[in-house]
């Protein structure tokens, strides 16, 4: 029986990005350690993504508290605003958002950055010096992104609290002292901890499908514009499966 | 001939991309300090040709033997030794992009001659760039350098390991006869400075007539003939004289 065309292209995509994966593990684990480029990725994956990160993370802390205190203040509850926008955020709102900004910017740029030189052989220079590209290119890219994305995340969740802060004292007085007992009071270590480890696993999928479309980008021009492209719409689609999945881990696990 | 001068030996190469036969049985012996330009039209194989010489292709059918070594026996460690010793200047140099001319340079050494100092790394990138006479050009970005500058970084950057044969695709492509004509000159001072033999991918007949031993023209995947530039000049065969006919 033969597959439609839509079908059996998927399927090979699929098997050809679990052998990337695969071969991202083995690679990994080899000698030689790129750690001079790996902390050059850090820098540009984690440090440059900071002031977008941070800017939606603070607009996401206000709008989020603006939004919610009218429903609140119905049932006279208003009180509670600090604790619910501060579990939301740690636990679901600051890691999904700023995978999903990570993925717009990191995992375009790495898509058009290797698909770029594959197209110009740059790729294939490396290879033919003797040097493993891949160990040079994607596994720094997609350590820095795994190890970079968790601490983004925890600077976004500062920040929008921050800004919740800000939005609470819109319409009430609250002081630093008592916002902060409120937000604090009610997160625990089992709202972090799952959310920082979901983390690492959306920047391993935002490194992964950037490397693996630009790794194997072709076409020309043509196909760098396209693995940027399909690198940020199949990194989020993930990334939302992988949320999915970790819900229900967590849920299993009495963490919820 | 005295197998041990024998560099590189292609047997009965072949490959296809699906039902296009771009190489069908190949055959080329080149020997120490030899050039021999592979002419033949675009699209007739000859980058497949030596992207397969240096393990980027594996063909379907043959041998390839460098330096006595047979290519497709070899695994990864084996071939990344080996090609430190094989320079390959690609069609478009290939610099990398993010890295300046000093880093693209020092990129191969760094990774295999690990026990040099930062002063003898410094020492071989200047005197590479000096070869090639841009030395002033070291702390360039590629972006900022012109066609012919990029071709002579990706020679010297080629050079830097300080290989026993150089694979050249289309060293002059894309460059204005007087650049190209410089850059043949280059090419042959510097095998002569560092006795290098060469397999030369050209369409270009003034490449060919200033640095072949010999001349394979690849026609329909084959050799279709062989022979020095004078000898292949004076054939009566059409498909070997419209290269020339071109060039005149």
């Amino acid at each position: 029986m033969k597959l439609p065309k839509g079908i059996s292209d998927l399927l090979h995509e699929t098997g050809q990005l679990s052998a990337f994966v695969i071969r991202f593990f083995k690679e990994g684990f080899k000698p030689r350690n790129e750690w001079e480029e790996l902390f050059k990725q850090a820098f540009i994956n984690g440090y440059k993504s900071l002031p977008l990160v941070g800017i939606t993370a603070f607009i996401m802390g206000l709008v989020l508290t603006v939004q919610s205190r009218p429903t609140l203040a119905e049932f006279g509850a208003t009180s509670w605003l600090p604790a619910m926008i501060a579990i939301s955020i740690v636990r679901e709102i600051g890691p999904v958002i700023t995978a999903l900004i990570c993925a717009g910017k990191i995992g375009s740029s790495i898509g058009a950055e290797l698909g770029s030189m594959k197209v110009t052989e740059q790729i294939d220079a490396m290879e033919v010096s003797g040097t493993n590209p891949f160990k040079f290119l994607v596994v720094t890219r997609v350590l820095s992104i795994a190890f970079m994305l968790p601490i983004l995340v925890i600077l976004a969740d500062l920040i929008a609290i921050y800004a919740c802060y800000i939005g609470v004292n819109f319409k009430d007085v609250v002081s630093w002292k008592l916002f902060y007992n409120k937000v604090f009071n009610s997160l625990e270590y089992s709202d972090f901890i799952p959310a920082l480890v979901k983390s690492f696993f959306f920047g391993l999928t935002i490194g992964l499908v950037g490397c693996f479309k630009g790794y194997n980008s072709q076409k020309g021009t043509e196909g760098v514009g396209h693995a940027a492209n399909s690198a940020v719409v199949v990194a989020s689609l993930i990334i939302f499966i992988l949320d999915l999945i970790a819900v229900q881990i967590t849920d299993l696990l009495g963490l919820n | 001939m005295d197998n041990t001068n024998i560099i590189l030996k292609i047997e009965g190469l072949c490959k296809a991309f699906g039902s296009n036969v771009v190489l069908n049985n190949f055959n080329l012996e080149l020997v120490k300090g030899e050039n021999i330009v592979v002419l033949g039209k675009s699209g007739s194989g000859k980058s497949v040709l030596i992207k397969c010489i240096v393990g980027l292709l594996k063909p379907d059918k043959g041998n390839i033997h460098v330096f006595g070594t047979n290519m497709l026996e070899l695994n990864q460690e084996s071939l990344d030794k080996i090609r430190t010793k094989i320079g390959f200047l690609f069609q478009n140099s290939a610099l990398y992009d993010s890295m300046t001319v000093r880093e693209n340079l020092e990129f191969p050494m760094r990774r295999h001659w690990i026990s040099l100092t930062s002063t003898e790394v410094k020492d071989l990138v200047e005197e590479s760039l000096d070869n090639v006479g841009l030395l002033h050009a070291i702390n360039m970005m590629p972006s900022e350098l012109s066609g012919g500058m990029r071709k002579r970084i990706g020679i010297a950057r080629t050079l830097i390991m300080k290989p026993q044969l150089i694979l050249y695709d289309e060293p002059t492509t894309g460059l204005d006869p007087i650049t190209s004509r410089e850059i043949v000159q280059l090419m042959l001072d510097l095998q002569k400075k560092y006795h290098t033999s060469s397999v030369i991918i050209s369409h270009d007949m003034s490449v060919a007539k200033l640095t072949a031993n010999k001349i394979i023209v690849l026609l329909d995947g084959r050799n279709y003939a062989e022979g020095t530039y004078d000898e292949l000049k004076k054939s009566s065969d059409k498909n070997i004289n419209q290269f020339f006919e071109f060039a005149s």
